[in-house]
């Protein structure tokens, strides 16, 4: 008899999900990081994201007084203490026990408030449905043990995924040797997704989306 | 590139703003003229709770309006999550709706009778609370500065209560007008005064980027800027207290454009807010 495919993690019964306690999270290396979107295009493919809308993103940063260009991939950062979650008044936000952040879409109205909540414009509105969307760090695929689709499609290993909380785990070893450091610190919500080798001015350039050059008067953002 | 292209709250959220201010101000003024020794001013406390009562409704449904689902707008009340302000809010606003309207149908003024005084702190209680929860739900939203400042609240109350105010006003009887014209003058005078200083210290203490601070200044919401708060909600009503004689027109005239300059405001503090998302003084 021929084996089903894997269910949707919404419809597995909570037996079988392997979501056993632990801090997930990523580590991303800019060092390593060539701007190729391979993270953007393999998670639209593996979320079947509308066009406009973007779960992952690669922003294109000149440094300014430099002529070179800086990549930085930015996703949800399923933060511990997380705006989303708080300001969500359907609480269709909520914390696995494996710390990731989903949206129940079955209780979003598009409200709204947690776009306007998180600081780093993880959250998109799907024009099909109306309902908010984001990263959910591909739950479906780690409560199979498998990794993000991100992290699999990198060439260069700049995204890593692991427990941030086992000092046995590669990604917690990774994140202590190579000082990996939060996004936005200073915003107070301690994300899960850590940066190696990310400075001061990328946080402010990485707001005003693909920015080309810091002379172009035309930004293009995402919608 | 056009504000709005980028901004999760947009124009429905900047009238229910208008509205809800309009609401908590009219509230206000019942409450206050509800308690006054002359028959006149006491008349206006009836109206001005059905002002209340119909502009927090009718704000209401921009709220809904402006969900990407509305036909799951009851979700804000079939669930709730404790530290969501929206959350608190939504429920809130309907029970502060509902007690505004039983004022306004069951207090009689000509009878000389006061509202209980239950009724009475029951209404100023949720009507505070409706003053106040434009700025808290703005303030959850950490990555706009000027959403997430101090100044926000005492901006939304002051420019609510004026708001709402002007629109009772413009039912009152001339009479009442010419009885009250120096008070009047000086409220208006001091209102203003105080929502400028409000204003302009929201923009330069909130730590708004250099571009977010040229957006309000120079760019998309310079007209709101310029020509709602600072020529309709200024300059405009102090030269109209100018001429000796304040004719009904004139007077109409002011109302309104106070109500201009809160519709204004709320449009610069809600687009201007979260034009850019430099969070923190980048």
């Amino acid at each position: 008899m021929s084996e089903l495919p894997p269910i949707p993690w919404e419809n597995k019964p909570a037996a079988q999900r392997s979501l056993e306690k632990k801090r997930a999270g990523m580590v991303v290396d800019l060092r390593r990081c060539t701007g190729c979107h391979a993270c953007s295009v393999s998670c639209k493919t593996e979320h079947d994201v509308p066009l406009g809308g973007f779960r992952t993103r690669v922003r294109y940063l000149e440094q300014p007084g430099q002529q070179q260009i800086s990549f930085l991939p930015l996703l949800c950062m399923h933060c511990q203490d997380a705006p989303c979650l708080n300001a969500c008044p359907t609480a269709a936000i909520s914390r696995l026990e494996d710390g990731h952040v989903v949206i129940n879409q079955d209780k979003c109205n598009g409200n709204k408030a947690c776009m306007t909540a998180c600081p780093y414009g993880a959250i998109y509105i799907e024009p099909q449905t109306g309902k908010a969307d984001k990263c959910d760090m591909c739950t479906h695929r780690t409560s199979l043990d498998l990794e993000p689709a991100c992290v699999t499609s990198c060439p260069t290993q700049a995204i890593r995924y692991g427990d941030l909380d086992d000092p046995n785990d590669p990604i917690s070893i990774y994140a202590q040797t190579h000082n990996a450091k939060p996004f936005k610190e200073e915003a107070g919500t301690k994300p899960n997704v850590l940066y190696v080798q990310h400075e001061k001015w990328m946080e402010q350039k990485a707001a005003t989306g693909v920015q080309l050059s810091p002379e172009d008067n035309e930004i293009i953002y995402e919608k | 590139m056009a504000l709005d292209s980028y901004t999760p709250f947009a124009w429905p959220i900047v009238l229910y703003l208008f509205f809800a201010g309009i609401s908590f101000g009219s509230s206000l003024s019942g409450l206050v003229l509800s308690q006054s020794k002359h028959d006149d001013s006491r008349k206006l406390a009836k109206p001005a709770w059905w002002i209340a009562s119909l502009t927090i409704f009718f704000g209401s449904f921009w709220l809904i309006a402006d969900l990407e689902s509305p036909q799951d707008a009851l979700l804000i009340l079939s669930e709730f999550n404790p530290t969501s302000v929206i959350s608190w809010g939504a429920r809130i606003i309907i029970l502060y709706g509902l007690v505004c309207f039983y004022a306004a149908v069951f207090y009689e003024p000509e009878s000389g009778k006061q509202l209980n005084v239950f009724l009475r702190g029951l209404i100023l209680a949720l009507t505070c609370a409706v003053g106040i929860y434009p700025a808290l739900v703005l303030g959850q939203a950490l990555a706009r500065p000027m959403w997430g400042s101090s100044w926000l609240i005492p901006l939304f109350v002051t420019a609510g209560f004026h708001s709402g105010s002007a629109l009772v006003q413009l039912i009152a009887p001339p009479h009442w007008h010419r009885r009250k014209m120096n008070l009047l003058k000086k409220v208006d005078i001091a209102f203003i005064i105080i929502q400028i200083v409000f204003l302009f210290t929201l923009i330069h203490t909130s730590g708004l980027s250099d571009e977010a601070t040229r957006r309000v200044y120079q760019g998309e919401l310079a007209l709101w800027l310029w020509g709602g708060v600072a020529l309709l909600g200024c300059l405009v009503p102090f030269l109209s207290y100018l001429p000796k004689t304040q004719s009904p027109r004139l007077m109409i005239f002011r109302q309104l454009c106070f109500l201009g300059s809160a519709l204004a405001l709320r449009a610069v503090i809600v687009l201007g807010g979260q034009g850019t998302e430099s969070f923190l003084g980048a």
